[in-house]
């Protein structure tokens, strides 16, 4: 088994004095998947956006293979490779083919390369009939499709998914299921939230429960 | 009441048939706020944006200062410029009075808290998951601002058009600092002024009817974005 | 489209930079509402080359425009205060250009009784002695420095209950004074220009006291180098020469000439 891709040491986030997360510790190995459960407000969202770069901790260290860096030099690359889903997904004015290929223009690809890599994508995600649709026309389950694959074509080492299935019926939750399961079998580390812990069985390799600024296992 | 008939008449046979000096007063009037508002627009939205995200103490005074800038009467904005840059003033070896400059200067002060003040409204009024979700798919800082901006666009064209609409009013700075010179400072504001106070009101109203009919268009154009934003978010 | 809107900005940047040095005249709104300027300057402008930027204000900021070294050259009627102006060394070159008169205008009803009156301080005091209204320029310029001297002599100090001061230029003082019904006194010039939109009637003239003289100054170049000295003393030279000397006299509104040249001695 290779090592941790990326570990976070005493990450700490306080909101109006009032202590968000404390002291908290999380590794994130490839190909493992993290389920992170817990109550409304017990800091599940604040977490993961620290760890995508989002939101700025009080303190935290990060370990990169072995060397330990403070958070604010390591976070440009990071932020490369650790991409965050929000629970209901946020599609940019424009059409489906201009979202997913947002996250290209920024990568070292060629023009040629990236058309190809979106057509690829769009094909995977089924997508390619509704290319040229208008993304804010879509339903949600959709919606939600573009942004998963608008992720997935950058390639991240690390996906972070809040509350991916929770506005989903029976069919979407299990398709969106067979989706994380092939990413994490490419490879991704990938960490989930969720109220409702049951539906990821057999998809998550660990299960942590946040409580009062806690991971505990 | 015959009289406004008449001179309404008068005027509506003046735009018509082309008066040359009249329409090359109105080419100056857009020509000089367009810039104004052109330069301006830039700064401002950069600020209104500023504000918005940056995190750091006074951020609410400030706001309350470019909202009190939004009703400053232009004369004040005039005088205070003239004094800067009168031959004796401050930057009086600019050689800038009474030159379409000035007047250009004057307007984007004119129009600058226009656009900090409904930029952040309209930047307010962002989805916060806009600037998560372009930065966590690895785009740089000027290019979140300009997704956000994207997304707002609307806001910040209302923004604009009522800045726009300020300036090309405006009679104070143009007269103080312009001094209305025939053919080069001479806007539809100055130009209205000195013809009703040579009573040549066909004049007036002609020019008024320019004004009119821009306002009208301005305001419908914002209405209507107004309806399509309702559309689209 | 993209391409259109790239042009259009480069466009709106880079206009509007004018290439030959203007020459800045400041002036009254007497003879900018005169229209006097506007039938002599571009026979200036083709023959000379020179470029004239015309700003009307009341003679007291013209001059304060020259002091200031914001205009290049002053046409301006108060020849007391040119003369300050001259010996303060804010303008050299004082040249007398051309005269009018000023007039005595009121409503046609004439309620002070002054028709006909050649003395123009005994007007005003008919005026005062009835409460009349009676507009006043109230702006520092060279006609309503010539009202203030004539109240003077009337020994009158006038009120606020008849008197009005408005600090607008001659044209609106007109207007103003047709709305009220009220007395005023105006240049020759104006009262032409703006007569057949007006009620009032010209009641009082011919005073010696109403004598009107206009000068031309050119802004002292010593004090301020960036003045456009040579466009100056160029317009001096013009509009006192024989030709546009000429002009003056041949500018005229329904036959009637409004300006007479006072610059070549015959």
């Amino acid at each position: 088994m290779s090592g941790p891709l990326f570990v976070f040491h005493g990450i700490e986030k306080t909101f109006a004095e009032d202590e968000i997360l404390r002291k908290v510790d999380l590794s994130l190995y490839p190909a493992k998947c993290i389920l992170l459960t817990g109550k409304n407000g017990s800091g599940k969202t604040t977490l993961l956006k620290i760890i995508a770069g989002l939101e700025k901790p009080e303190k935290a260290e990060i370990e990169i293979s072995g060397k330990l860096h403070c958070w604010k030099k390591v976070m440009p690359i990071i932020r490369k490779e650790i991409i965050y889903l929000h629970q209901q997904a946020f599609l940019f004015s424009g059409t489906v083919e201009s979202n997913v290929a947002y996250g290209l223009r920024f990568t070292s690809l060629t023009r040629e390369q990236r058309r190809e890599s979106l057509k690829k994508a769009l094909e995977r995600s089924g997508l390619t009939d509704l290319a040229k649709q208008q993304a804010n026309t879509l339903s949600g389950g959709v919606q939600q499709r573009v942004a998963f694959t608008r992720a997935w074509i950058l390639k991240p080492k690390v996906l972070l998914l809040d509350e991916p299935v929770s506005n989903m019926d029976q069919e979407s939750r299990e398709k969106a299921c067979l989706l994380i399961q092939r990413m994490k079998s490419a490879g991704m580390s990938i960490v989930i939230t969720s109220h409702v812990p049951q539906y990821f069985d057999g998809l998550a390799d660990v299960q942590f429960d946040l409580v009062n600024g806690k991971l505990l296992q | 009441m015959n009289g406004l008939l008449l001179t309404t008449q008068q005027a509506l046979q003046l735009l018509l048939y082309g008066d040359a000096e009249l329409w090359s007063i109105v080419l100056l009037s857009f020509s000089v706020s367009l810039k104004a508002i052109l330069l301006t627009t830039p700064f401002g939205l950069l600020l209104a944006f500023g504000l918005h995200h940056g995190n750091f103490p006074g951020i609410r005074f400030i706001l309350a200062f470019f909202n009190s800038l939004l009703s400053v009467p232009t004369v004040v904005v005039g005088l205070f410029l003239y004094v800067l840059l009168t031959r004796q003033g401050p930057f009086g070896d600019l050689k800038l009075l009474f030159t379409q400059s000035a007047m250009v200067i004057g307007q984007m002060i004119l129009c600058f808290p226009v656009l900090v003040a409904l930029g952040y409204a309209a930047i307010q009024a962002a989805d916060r998951r806009v600037w998560e979700t372009s930065r966590t798919l690895g785009a740089p800082t000027w290019y979140t601002i300009l997704t956000i901006f994207y997304e707002v666009r609307f806001g910040l064209l209302a923004a604009v058009l009522t800045g726009f609409g300020r300036v090309i009013s405006e009679v104070g700075i143009s007269m103080m600092v312009g001094g209305n010179i025939m053919g080069y400072t001479r806007n539809i504001t100055t130009a209205i002024a000195l013809e009703t106070s040579k009573g040549e009101f066909a004049q007036g109203i002609a020019l008024g009817l320019v004004l009119l009919s821009l306002s009208f268009l301005l305001t419908a154009f914002l209405s209507y974005i107004q309806s399509k934003k309702g559309v689209i978010t | 489209m993209n391409k259109l809107l790239f042009v259009f900005l480069i466009y709106i940047y880079c206009t509007g930079f004018v290439l030959a040095e203007p020459v800045r005249l400041a002036t009254t709104t007497s003879t900018e509402n005169s229209g006097l300027l506007k039938v002599l300057i571009p026979y200036f402008e083709k023959q000379t080359g020179n470029v004239v930027h015309i700003l009307s204000f009341g003679t007291g900021q013209a001059l304060r425009m020259g002091q200031e070294g914001n205009v290049d050259v002053v046409l301006v009627h108060a020849p007391k205060d040119e003369m300050r102006f001259v010996d303060a060394g804010y303008g050299l070159n004082r040249r007398s250009l051309m005269f009018n008169d000023f007039v005595i205008v009121g409503p046609a009803n004439d309620p002070a009784n002054i028709l006909g009156e050649n003395n123009a301080v005994r007007s005003l005091q008919k005026i005062a002695r009835g409460k009349h209204l009676f507009v006043s320029r109230g702006d520092d310029s060279g006609t309503h420095k010539k009202e203030l001297y004539l109240w003077n002599k009337a020994n009158w100090e006038p009120e606020q209950l008849w008197y009005r001061e408005v600090g607008q230029g001659m044209g609106r003082v007109l207007q103003m004074a047709n709305e009220l019904r009220a007395y005023t006194i105006t240049d020759r010039g104006t009262w032409l220009v703006m007569r057949s939109k007006l009620s009032l009637k010209l009641l009082a003239e011919g005073d010696a006291e109403l004598y009107n003289p206009y000068s031309i100054i050119a802004v002292n170049p010593a004090r301020y180098p960036s003045i456009n000295y040579l466009g100056a003393m160029s317009l001096i030279a013009w509009l006192t020469s024989v030709e546009g000397q000429n002009r003056i006299r041949n500018f005229r509104l329904e036959g009637q000439p409004l300006f007479i040249p006072t610059a070549i001695k015959n």
